[in-house]
């Protein structure tokens, strides 16, 4: 009898909260699930005689493509590469930025800083890209004319040497980003009671060791979460900074292509759905094992900061 | 002698902190004013001396275009405001309702849940599938509905983002308080939760409000070409540069539409303008940062 | 997010491909067919077919059963038509009686194309004609997905006024010996590259007689050389766009790219049709080299290829002095023969330079039926009237007279870019059976039927190779050329060095498959052509 009745006030308690969780997830099944079924595209030779869905089932070899050759290897080094190095510098950067950014007490001098470093997150990479011609054009950009030039220094010709694109492109991805990644941890910061730092004081600890024993710790799970859903997407690339900034330049392609990139290049002039879909399907799987893959990991270190 | 060594340490801390904030701000602006300036420089000048600081010669003719087209240009920013609200308030609600639910740890079903999102945010059934449902089962097609429910009314990891905050930086012993004096979740949400979560409503608000204002994809998609009463800023943007990238990779031998073409002041004249609003309403955000800050000290 | 935009941008970047070309001269009248007399007279009233062919067959068309109402695709670069509905309505009521279709226009970005057909076609919507552009690009992909249905049955029954129009050209949109485009039935010219300058600095500098030696492109190095040490801000030597090139204005033995240039034939070879790869010639070399030394000597600018503004703009703007770019073999040289345009730039073309007309450069649009078209019976029939009715290609493309256009004293047609219907992309309609336009200069026809007589064709005019089974290559060979390519041609690189290794890229990448493949289905075209 009494197990019952414990039952009854259990669902009671929780159906609100399946309540609220309903729009939420008849947006999921409409916008995400039901389109599910698009993914077969992926295996199916494209046929619109027999609809787009119904195409005769081929297996792999809309696949094959993204194997074929030596740039599809370079292409995915890249990939992976620059998300890794996006990554570790970027989560550093955020973090001390961050932290440096809370130590600020002027209100107004942090409003500003803060409206200031978010403006380029808000500008589109399309304009980023006319923005760094104006600094790396050969001819009449800022850098050699404005920098180089008044040096003494010969000019360099940005847009073909392909040594120095690593840094340039993740010095605008920073740029870009910073911005708004310190968000997530300012957040989390200034979610910490100053109850803490201000009996750290007490005990005389110097702001470094208050900073080391309990920000960084208290910035844990939001780290987590952020690392994780990171290497889920190792295997997508930001298409505007790879295609638009370098503006499509030859020499360039061993160190800006990626796949999103190459797959954008070599179906230009195909136009094939079918491997298009096929390129989107590898990027999920990859992404969803490295998910699963981290997750697991995580789990066995501290199980509370586990995405699930 | 220890206080003073401490005051000193925090100091210390201050100033690198200001300066470091300072520099970062100045490299962040520095390309926003050349972006300004270049809109306010003259087509001629550009091109004869590519891009400077302090131009030789100036000209207000990118903001001239801009006014004599303001018909489709303001309707192209209403366009954007209503969309950006209406998209990220309906989003947030939905946003947050779903991320407390998941942040109750003794939910049934949770985990469930959880991989359902993650796995809706890795596998996309692709646009043609996405376009199918939206224009033949929900007819949304040539509404403003399609552009703002495709895709980004709601989106996995700002649930995951919310869900973390609610999990780490709302006290449990608060919860729990409220919960045995017979708060149903609701209001637990509602009362308590929210107040303390200002900051990550402010954040996650601003990001969609930011994925709304620059998508130009819907509009590409489910807006067909004589709809154009129906383009947003971004996408007429977009729209001009493809225009132009068309224009010049090919060459059709007959007479080109000079209008359809905006120079490359114009072009940045329009970036300027694209980003002015969301400057303007970001110190709102910043104002809700604080509340919530100094609020959920208070309570502490 | 960004799976989506992939997959737009993979299909919308379609339309945004090399064009190189499209509709080369603009419409042209046939005066040595008597038959068509000019319609200059408005046709607001539907009476008469003045000025038209008889549409062969109209007596099997059923006029019992209800109009069928056809999709028509227009491409636009972006705006509305504000008359769109007025030109629809007129049409319409034009081709009602005639065949018994009526028409919807639906307005397409000329961006978006393959992306709205695309989509259209996954969702079952409305998809009856499609408008091809550019075939060189667009038409595998339609033909490989079945998009667009075969249409020799078709044109046999109900397009007899289109085969007489076309003749042998109807070839060009054949692929494995089946019709799925009907191309345009433009003047059989092949498009030039020329020589543009800058009127201002040829002005200033006095070198009016100096262009008027220029024969071939290595005699305009000195005025090169002149600008690059007198005016140092200027750019001497550009391309109208990179895609474009540099190179195409140099004497050189002709080469039929048979489409993607994995695979030509060299033109006046013992061996016609020998397949060779055109990258591995001398001549490719020597062009380059060419470039290389006007690069290195600052006569082409570091930026040209990722510079934002076009060639025309720079050289407009005074910012270039001379610029390559598409002219029409009726298009005069300026220099003494002014135009409206003289006071800024001068047509130069050059005497030694030869342009081939190829399978590509012919049918840069094609119209073809979509396989979702319940009616394509309906479809030919309209296709049909617009190849041999002057009034419907008229109204199509430039609208109702009077207020879209006008017609001039000598017979020119005028556009009205007031007016709220211009500037339609493409070809619609039968150029031939059109005015020409103002701009086109005096006694055009009889300047086209020259250039017609003086034309060379491909001895592969007509063959279109079918790279289904080879889209792995195809796609590693684009990825190697648009690495290479440009930076190779434009001299911005040591060909001595990058040439090779381009080659041996190419191989890896599988362009010998290519070539052998693409002899194999040459041999089997010229021996059903019977060459």
């Amino acid at each position: 009898m009494n197990k019952k009745v414990k039952k009854k006030i259990r669902w009671k308690v929780y159906i609100p909260l399946y309540f609220m969780s309903l729009p939420a997830l008849i947006y999921l099944f409409i916008n995400n699930l039901l389109p599910l079924y698009g993914l077969q595209i992926a295996f199916r030779k494209l046929d619109y005689t027999k609809g787009v869905f119904n195409g005769d089932f081929v297996g792999f070899d809309n696949f094959k493509f993204l194997f074929a050759t030596s740039d599809a290897w370079v292409m995915t080094r890249n990939t992976v590469l620059y998300n890794l190095l996006f990554m570790v510098v970027g989560t550093v950067l955020s973090i001390a930025v961050a932290i440096l950014f809370n130590e600020v007490r002027n209100k107004i001098a942090s409003r500003i800083y803060q409206t200031a470093i978010l403006i380029p997150y808000i500008i589109s990479m399309v304009v980023v890209s006319y923005l760094a011609y104006a600094f790396l054009s050969s001819e009449s950009g800022f850098i050699n004319n404005g920098i180089l030039k008044v040096f003494g220094k010969e000019s360099i010709s940005w847009y073909t040497e392909a040594k120095y694109w690593p840094f340039i492109l993740l010095i605008i991805s920073q740029w870009k980003g910073l911005g708004y990644s310190i968000l997530m941890y300012l957040t989390n910061i200034m979610s910490i009671s100053t109850d803490y730092y201000e009996a750290a004081a007490i005990d005389g600890a110097s702001r470094w060791k208050q900073i080391k024993a309990i920000t960084l710790p208290q910035l844990k799970p939001t780290f987590m979460m952020l690392t994780i859903l990171s290497i889920g997407r190792m295997f997508y690339s930001d298409f505007g900074l790879f295609y638009q900034i370098p503006r499509n330049s030859g020499p360039l392609y061993s160190v800006t292509t990626t796949i999103d990139t190459y797959v954008f290049r070599a179906l230009m002039k195909l136009g094939n759905v079918s491997m298009s879909s096929a390129a989107g399907f590898y990027q999920s799987v990859v992404g969803f094992i490295l998910i699963l893959g981290s997750n697991l990991i995580i789990r066995k270190v501290s199980k509370e900061n586990a995405i699930f | 002698m220890q206080k003073r060594r401490k005051i000193s340490s925090n100091r210390r801390w201050e100033i690198g902190g200001n300066i470091v904030m300072s520099i970062l701000a100045i490299c962040a602006i520095v390309p926003f004013v050349l972006l300004t300036i270049s809109s306010l420089t003259s087509e001629s000048a550009i091109l004869k001396n590519g891009y400077q600081f302090w131009p030789k010669e100036w000209s207000l003719d990118a903001y001239a275009y801009l006014l004599n087209h303001w018909k489709s240009i303001g309707n192209a920013y209403l366009i954007s405001i209503i969309v950006t609200v209406t998209g990220t308030v309906l989003g947030i609600m939905i946003i947050s309702t779903f991320a407390y639910a998941l942040s109750r740890r003794k939910l049934p079903g949770r985990s469930i849940l959880i991989f359902i999102l993650i796995f809706t945010m890795l596998f996309r059934g692709g646009a043609t599938a996405t376009y199918i449902i939206y224009s033949q089962i929900f007819h949304i097609k040539d509404t403003i509905f399609a552009l703002i429910i495709p895709g980004l009314l709601m989106n996995g990891f700002y649930v995951m983002m919310f869900r973390t905050f609610f999990e780490n930086s709302v006290p449990g012993a608060l919860m729990e308080a409220a919960h045995i004096d017979g708060a149903s979740e609701f209001k637990l949400f509602t009362k308590i939760v929210v107040p303390l979560s200002l900051p990550m409503f402010a954040t996650v608000g601003l990001t969609l409000g930011l994925s709304y204002w620059n998508d130009w994809t819907n509009s590409l998609y489910y807006i067909s070409a004589k709809h154009t009463e129906l383009l947003s800023i971004q996408a007429y943007l977009n729209k001009v540069n493809e225009t132009i990238a068309f224009l010049a990779n090919n060459d059709l031998g007959q007479p080109v539409p000079v209008e359809s073409i905006p120079s490359m002041t114009v072009r940045m004249a329009i970036g300027v303008i694209g980003v002015l609003p969301i400057i303007c309403a970001y110190p709102f955000f910043q104002k809700w940062f604080v509340r919530g800050i100094t609020e959920g000290a208070i309570k502490e | 997010m960004k799976r989506k935009m992939l997959s737009f941008l993979l299909i919308a970047a379609m339309s945004v491909s090399l064009l190189g070309g499209c509709g080369n001269t603009d419409e042209i009248s046939d005066t040595a067919n008597a038959t068509v007399t000019k319609d200059t007279t408005e046709t607001k009233d539907t009476s008469e077919t003045e000025g038209s062919q008889e549409v062969s067959n109209a007596g099997d068309i059923n006029f019992d059963e209800d109009p069928y109402t056809l999709n028509v695709p227009l491409m636009i670069y972006g705006g509305s038509q504000a008359d769109l509905q007025l030109v629809q309505d007129e049409i319409n009521q034009y081709i009602l009686d005639k065949i018994n279709v009526q028409i919807e226009l639906e307005l397409i970005n000329a961006t978006d194309l393959m992306n709205v057909y695309t989509l259209k076609a996954s969702s079952n919507e409305k998809l009856d004609l499609i408008h091809v552009i550019p075939v060189s690009n667009t038409l595998m992909p339609l033909v490989t997905s079945n998009m667009i249905t075969p249409m020799d049955d078709l044109v046999a029954e109900w397009g007899q006024g289109i085969s007489d129009v076309l003749g042998d050209a109807i070839k060009v949109g054949m692929l494995n010996n089946k019709l799925y485009t009907l191309p345009q039935n433009n003047a059989t010219i092949a498009t030039f590259a020329a020589l543009w300058f800058n009127t201002e600095l040829l002005k200033k500098y006095g070198l009016e007689d100096e262009i008027r030696n220029v024969k071939t492109i290595t005699d305009i190095e000195p005025m090169l050389t002149l600008m690059k040490e007198n005016e140092p801000s200027i750019i001497p030597y550009s391309s109208e766009n990179p895609s474009m090139g540099y190179t195409n204005v140099i004497k050189e033995v002709l080469y039929d790219k048979l489409g993607n240039g994995y695979g030509s034939i060299e033109i006046g070879s013992d061996d016609t049709y020998k397949v060779v790869n055109y990258y591995e010639s001398e001549d490719f070399m020597r062009k380059c080299k060419l470039m290389r030394d006007w690069y290195v000597k600052g006569y082409i600018s570091k930026d040209t290829l990722t510079s934002q503004e076009t060639g025309f703009d720079m050289l407009k703007a005074g910012k270039v002095f001379c610029m390559i770019g598409i002219a029409s073999p009726i298009d005069e040289n300026t220099l003494d023969n002014p135009n409206s345009e003289s006071d800024v730039r001068i047509l130069w073309k050059l005497e030694d330079y030869q342009a081939l007309l190829t399978t590509t450069d012919y049918s840069h649009d094609g119209w073809a039926i979509s396989s979702s078209c319940e009616r394509p019976d309906k479809a030919m029939q309209f296709l049909n009237l617009m190849y041999t009715d002057s009034t419907l290609s008229t109204l199509m493309q430039r609208g109702i007279e009077g207020q879209h256009y006008t017609v001039t004293a000598d017979n020119y047609a005028e556009l009205n870019r007031e007016g709220g219907y211009w500037h339609i992309l493409g070809q619609i309609g039968n150029p031939r059976l059109m005015l020409p336009l103002v701009d086109s200069g005096a006694d055009y026809w009889e300047r086209i039927e020259i250039a017609e007589k003086e034309t060379i064709f491909s001895p592969a005019f007509g063959f279109m190779f079918d790279s289904s089974n080879y889209a792995n290559e195809l796609a590693a060979c684009e990825a190697v050329y648009a690495e290479y390519y440009s930076v190779i041609e434009c001299g911005a690189v040591d060909p001595e060095v990058e040439i090779p290794k381009f080659l041996e890229k190419l191989k890896a990448a599988g362009i010998d498959t290519l070539i052998a493949a693409k002899q194999e289905q040459l041999d089997a075209w010229v021996a059903a052509n019977g060459k």
